[in-house]
C-alpha cells in the first residue's frame, strides 16, 4: 500500500534522491539540499499554522510505499503561485488588424509577459518513479492534491494553475529557449531553470522581454513548441486536462510548455468527489469494487491512498482495517472519496 | 541654363513622364495622374496662401531654359503628420541585465513612433537620368534650403528627409520580407504604391504597435536597417554634407533612414546671405554659388558664378535675368559647397560620414 502524505524532515535524503532522478525538468524540485530542506520546513509550518486566507504557505507531499518505506513520488501546492514575487507566464493574445479598404484581415498572435496568475494556487513539483507512471498512481498525486484543496478550501485560491515542462530536442535543448530566452539571458536553458527553481524571481523581471513578442516573427521551431508538453509530462497534462484544466491562455516563459489553469469549483474531482463518514472498519470484501481515491480531513496527518471501495453518494463507508490505519481513521471520522473508474 | 521655379499646372504631363521613370521606392512620386494633379493643386493652394497648415507643401521643378523642358522635381512639406499620423520606427536599445546572475544584454529594439509629427519634410527628389550632370542634382536638392531660409516662418524648427531604403534588383525589400509581410497579405510594391497614394497612415494602422526586438528579425533584415538604396546614396550624401543626420529613425516599410536637422543648423540655411545685386562680369574661376531671388510665388534659384564688391553681389546679366531681378534687387547666395573644402573633398567627407553612420 502506498500513501500520499506531507513530507517530514526525515524524508530529506530520499527527496534528494528523487530530485536527482527527476532531472532539471522539474524546476520546483532542484538538486539543492538547502532548498529542499527549506521546502519541507515551510510545508511543516504551513500545516501547523492556522490559515484563513491563502498566502505564503506551501504544502509538500511525498508518496510512500508503506511496506518498504521507500518514497516514490513528490508533489506540492503553493497557496499563491506568486506570493511576494510575481508568477510569470506568457499570455496568448490575439489582435485583429483589419482594414476593409485595403482588404486586409490579419490575426496577430503575440505573447505578453503576464503576472495575472500570481494569486492562483499552483500545483507543482510533480515527480513519480517511472514504474509507477501506469495505472492510477499518477492520479493519487494529482487528484490527491485536488482533494486536499477541497478539504481545506480556505487555504487556497479559487483558481488553480500548473506549469508543465515544454518540448525539448534529443540534446535536451528547448527550441523556444534557444530562439527566445537565450537572446535575453545569454545562458543555457537548464541553467535558467535552475535559477528559476532556486533564486528569487527578480531576475525574470530584469531579463524577460517587457514588450509582447509577435509570434509570427519567431523562428518556426519556436512557434511549433508553443504550448507543447514534454512527452514525460504528457500523462500529468492529460490528467489535469481531463479533470477540467485548460491550456489555451498561457505558456511557460522559458520553454513555452503549457500553463494550465482552472477554477477549482469547475473541476471534475471537485464536483464529483463525495464527503462521507466512516461507518465501520471490517476486513475487506471489496477487492472487486472500483478503485477510489480516499483522503482524510487532517492537515499534518493528511493521508491519501487508492483502494477498491464500494461507495455511493450520501452513504457512510465501510473500510478495511489496513486502509483505516493508513489513513488514521476511526469510525465516525469524515473522509472524502473520488471514484476513479468513471473518469 | 538650369532654373528652379515653383511647379505650374501645365507641368503635369512632364511630371507624369518623370514619375514613370522612377522605380519602386520613390513613394511620393507615383505615376498616377489623379494623385499628381491633386498634389499640384495642393502646392498651388499653398503658394496662393489658401492651404491649411496640415496641407501646406511645395513642389519645385528644374527647367532647362533653352528647351523649356521640365527635367527634375523636388518637394517640401511644411509639417508632416498633422492630419494623418506620421510613423517611423526608432531604433533604440533596451538593456536586460541581472546583477545577481551577472548577465548584461543590450537588445536593439524598434519602437513605432510619431516623433516627427509637425516637422517639415524634404521629399520627392527626382532628376531625369539624362540630366544627372553639371551639379543639377545639387541644385535640385539644395534650392529648398534657400527657400526655407527665405521663409523660415513657414517651416518647423526641424526638418526631416526619408531616404529610400534598400531593395534588391527584383524590387524586394528585405525589411518588408522580414517584418511587414508578416502583418500583411500584400507585397512590398503594392504597399509602396498605396503609400504613394497617401494611404501610408492607413497601412501603418495595420503595423505592429508593440516594440520589436531586432534580434528576432532575420539576419538579412537586420543588416539593412537604416541603409539607403544604392541609387539614393548620392541624395543622402548631399543632405549629410549640409548637416542632416541619421538619428536612428527608419521607415516602417523599407527601413530606409530618416535624416534630420534643425533648419537653422543646415549649412546652406545658416551661411546663406542676402545681398544687393550689381550687374557685371564676375570672375568665372571662383566657387559655384547657389542663388535665389527670395520671392515667394516667383521663387527662382540657380547655380552661378559671382563676385563681391563690398556687400554687393556682382552677377552677369543673363543670370540676373534668369532670376528675374534687376539692379538693386536682392539675392540670397551661399556657396554650393562648404567653402573650406573643394567639391570632391566634401563628397569624400560625406561618404565617410555615411560609412560611419552605417557601422
Amino acid at each position: 500500500m502506498k500513501v500520499l502524505r506531507p513530507a517530514v524532515m526525515a524524508d530529506l535524503p530520499q527527496i534528494e534522491r528523487m530530485a536527482q532522478q527527476s532531472g532539471p525538468m522539474v524546476c520546483t524540485l532542484p538538486v539543492s539540499r538547502a532548498h529542499l530542506q527549506a521546502k519541507i520546513s515551510r510545508s511543516q509550518a504551513a500545516l501547523a499554522a492556522e490559515v484563513l486566507l491563502p498566502g505564503e504557505e506551501s504544502y509538500f507531499f511525498v508518496l510512500e510505499d508503506l511496506a518498504s518505506g521507500r518514497l516514490q513520488g513528490t508533489c506540492a501546492i503553493l497557496a499563491q503561485a506568486g506570493f511576494g514575487e510575481p508568477f510569470h507566464a506568457y499570455r496568448n493574445e490575439v489582435v485583429i488588424h483589419a482594414s476593409r479598404a485595403l482588404g486586409v484581415h490579419q490575426r496577430l498572435h503575440s505573447l505578453c509577459l503576464s503576472h495575472e496568475l500570481s494569486d492562483h494556487s499552483q500545483l507543482c513539483s510533480f515527480y513519480l518513479e517511472p514504474e509507477l507512471r501506469q495505472g492510477h498512481w499518477p492520479r493519487l498525486l494529482t487528484q490527491g492534491r485536488l482533494l486536499f484543496i477541497a478539504q481545506h478550501p480556505e487555504r487556497f485560491a479559487p483558481d488553480l494553475v500548473a506549469v508543465l515542462p515544454g518540448r525539448v530536442d534529443e540534446a535536451g535543448r528547448s527550441p523556444f529557449w534557444e530562439q527566445v530566452g537565450r537572446r535575453f539571458f545569454g545562458i543555457d536553458y537548464h541553467q535558467a531553470e535552475f535559477y528559476h527553481g532556486t533564486q528569487d524571481r527578480r531576475f525574470i523581471a530584469e531579463l524577460m522581454p517587457h514588450h509582447p513578442l509577435y509570434v509570427s516573427l519567431l523562428a518556426e521551431e519556436a512557434q511549433a513548441a508553443l504550448g507543447q508538453v514534454h512527452p514525460d509530462a504528457r500523462l500529468q497534462f492529460d490528467l489535469l486536462e481531463a479533470d477540467g484544466f485548460e491550456a489555451d491562455d498561457f505558456v511557460e516563459i522559458f520553454d513555452a510548455g503549457p500553463v494550465v489553469q482552472a477554477r477549482r469549483t469547475t473541476l471534475h474531482s471537485w464536483q464529483t468527489s463525495q464527503l462521507a463518514r466512516v461507518a465501520d472498519i471490517s476486513p475487506s470484501r471489496q477487492s472487486n469494487a472500483p478503485t477510489c481515491l480516499l483522503v482524510n480531513q487532517a492537515l499534518a496527518e493528511f493521508r491519501a491512498l487508492l483502494t477498491p471501495l464500494s461507495a455511493a453518494p450520501g452513504q457512510a463507508l465501510s473500510l478495511a482495517p489496513e486502509v483505516a490505519e493508513a489513513l488514521r481513521l476511526r469510525p465516525g471520522d469524515p473522509v472524502r472519496w473520488l471514484a476513479l473508474e468513471s473518469q | 541654363m538650369m532654373i528652379i521655379r515653383p511647379v505650374r499646372q501645365q507641368d503635369l504631363p512632364a511630371i507624369r513622364q518623370l514619375a514613370s521613370k522612377t522605380g519602386v521606392g520613390v513613394t511620393s512620386l507615383p505615376p498616377d495622374e489623379a494623385h499628381l494633379q491633386a498634389r499640384i493643386q495642393r502646392v498651388l493652394a499653398t503658394w496662393a496662401d489658401e492651404a491649411a497648415p496640415a496641407e501646406q507643401g511645395y513642389l519645385f521643378v528644374l527647367e532647362d531654359s533653352q528647351t523649356r523642358q521640365v527635367v527634375g522635381i523636388s518637394g517640401l512639406e511644411a509639417a508632416v503628420g498633422l492630419s494623418d499620423p506620421w510613423y517611423n520606427y526608432r531604433l533604440g536599445t533596451l538593456v536586460h541585465a541581472s546583477r545577481d546572475l551577472a548577465i548584461y544584454n543590450q537588445m536593439p529594439t524598434l519602437f513605432l513612433s510619431n516623433d516627427h509629427t509637425g516637422y517639415s519634410e524634404l521629399c520627392t527628389l527626382f532628376l531625369d537620368p539624362d540630366y544627372r550632370h553639371s551639379k543639377n542634382g545639387q541644385l535640385l536638392s539644395k534650392c529648398r534650403f534657400l527657400f526655407m531660409a527665405a521663409f523660415r516662418e513657414r517651416f518647423a524648427a526641424k526638418v526631416i528627409a526619408e531616404m529610400r531604403g534598400y531593395s534588391d534588383e527584383q524590387g524586394k525589400s528585405p525589411f518588408w520580407e522580414g517584418l511587414g509581410r508578416h502583418f500583411f497579405a500584400i507585397d512590398f510594391a503594392e504597399a509602396d504604391r498605396l503609400t504613394g497614394l497617401g494611404q501610408k497612415a492607413f497601412i501603418a494602422e495595420l503595423m505592429p504597435k508593440h516594440p520589436l526586438y531586432v534580434d528576432f528579425l532575420p539576419a538579412e533584415t537586420r543588416a539593412i536597417l537604416g541603409q539607403v538604396h544604392p541609387q539614393t546614396a548620392p541624395a543622402r550624401a548631399i543632405l549629410e554634407s549640409e548637416g542632416l543626420k541619421y538619428e536612428g529613425y527608419v521607415d516602417i516599410f523599407d527601413a530606409g533612414p530618416t535624416l534630420e536637422a534643425y533648419v537653422a543648423d543646415i549649412r546652406a540655411v545658416r551661411d546663406s546671405r542676402v545681398h544687393p545685386v550689381q550687374l557685371g562680369e564676375p570672375d568665372q574661376s571662383g566657387p559655384l554659388y547657389l542663388l535665389a531671388n527670395d520671392r515667394f510665388t516667383g521663387f527662382r534659384a540657380l547655380l552661378g558664378q559671382v563676385d563681391f564688391a563690398d556687400e554687393r553681389l556682382i552677377l552677369d546679366p543673363a543670370t540676373a535675368a534668369a532670376l528675374e531681378i534687376g539692379p538693386g534687387d536682392r539675392v540670397r547666395a551661399v556657396p554650393l559647397f562648404a567653402p573650406q573644402s573643394a567639391p570632391h573633398a566634401s563628397q569624400q567627407a560625406a561618404a565617410q560620414a555615411r560609412q560611419a553612420a552605417t557601422h
